[in-house]
């Protein structure tokens, strides 16, 4: 969709990924299939050598700032160097939903 | 078990007051001066935010509470803590107060909840947090706040064993 496309032109140019992945997981939070509120990205890059994971999601909300101000609603960050991609290419699995303010959850 | 973990929370939360009421500090905010906003002073205000950061060692922002959290990634927040064996810590339910929602993100200049901060320092939200989690950095960060995380007794449980 357009924010997916949107979103993957932004950080490839202020990232130079070596592997970019933009998913939209909408619909695993409620949204029907397509709705590009909720997407997690997993972003290979070697400008975020040296630093901390704080930072390197800063320059991935940067990259992002008007999407996160408009219709983005969440992002789920990856945020590897080449070399750590190398060494441990996955991605860690998502929370389920819970429903956000639509839906009370019983607990467990 | 819900029952339980509400309990605790309830504990821990009323046991960090020191003795004064359980009301969150977001709450007394929202009841007291007229105007929100982040620029009248009101609960979405720097000084506000900065007030709640500190109030406790280990403070989160999230949607719903620990007890009954609105949204997966809240809830991870929630889960990681409590495996930990944190359950005593402020946490701040951003869909109570849109004023505190903004505010904390101006805060932090962090645009998403779930925000953790330890101790009145922002560390990041969900998948930080579970980064910091399976590499071991959360057992040290806890640690310097002096709190001990059961992860580190459960290790030397299976050790007896």
């Amino acid at each position: 969709g357009p924010l997916a496309r949107a979103i993957r032109t932004k950080l490839d140019a202020a990232l130079q990924p070596t592997h970019l992945q933009v998913l939209d997981e909408s619909s695993r939070h409620g949204g029907p299939p397509g709705a590009e509120t909720h997407f997690a990205v997993v972003v290979v890059s070697g400008c975020f050598a040296g630093l901390s994971p704080l930072q390197r999601h800063r320059l991935v909300h940067a990259a992002l700032r008007a999407e996160l101000a408009g219709p983005l609603h969440a992002l789920a960050i990856v945020a590897k160097t080449p070399q750590q991609w190398e060494n441990d290419p996955c991605v860690p699995p998502r929370p389920p939903c819970l429903g956000g303010s639509k839906q009370e959850r019983r607990g467990d | 078990m819900s029952g339980l973990v509400r309990a605790a929370w309830r504990l821990g939360a009323a046991a960090a007051a020191g003795g004064r009421t359980g009301r969150s500090l977001s709450q007394a905010a929202a009841g007291g001066p007229e105007g929100g906003g982040a620029e009248s002073g009101g609960s979405g205000s720097r000084e506000a935010v900065e007030r709640l950061v500190r109030e406790h060692p280990v403070v989160v922002f999230m949607k719903g509470s620990p007890a009954q959290p609105l949204c997966g990634f809240s809830n991870a927040v929630v889960q990681i803590l409590r495996l930990h064996g944190v359950e005593d810590y402020r946490a701040h339910d951003v869909l109570q107060d849109p004023d505190l929602r903004q505010g904390i993100k101006n805060y932090s200049n962090w645009p998403t909840i779930p925000q953790v901060y330890l101790n009145g320092e922002f560390v990041g939200g969900c998948d930080i947090l579970l980064q910091m989690h399976q590499n071991g950095d959360l057992v040290e960060e806890l640690k310097k706040l002096g709190i001990r995380s059961a992860l580190l007794d459960a290790e030397k449980d299976q050790d007896k064993k």
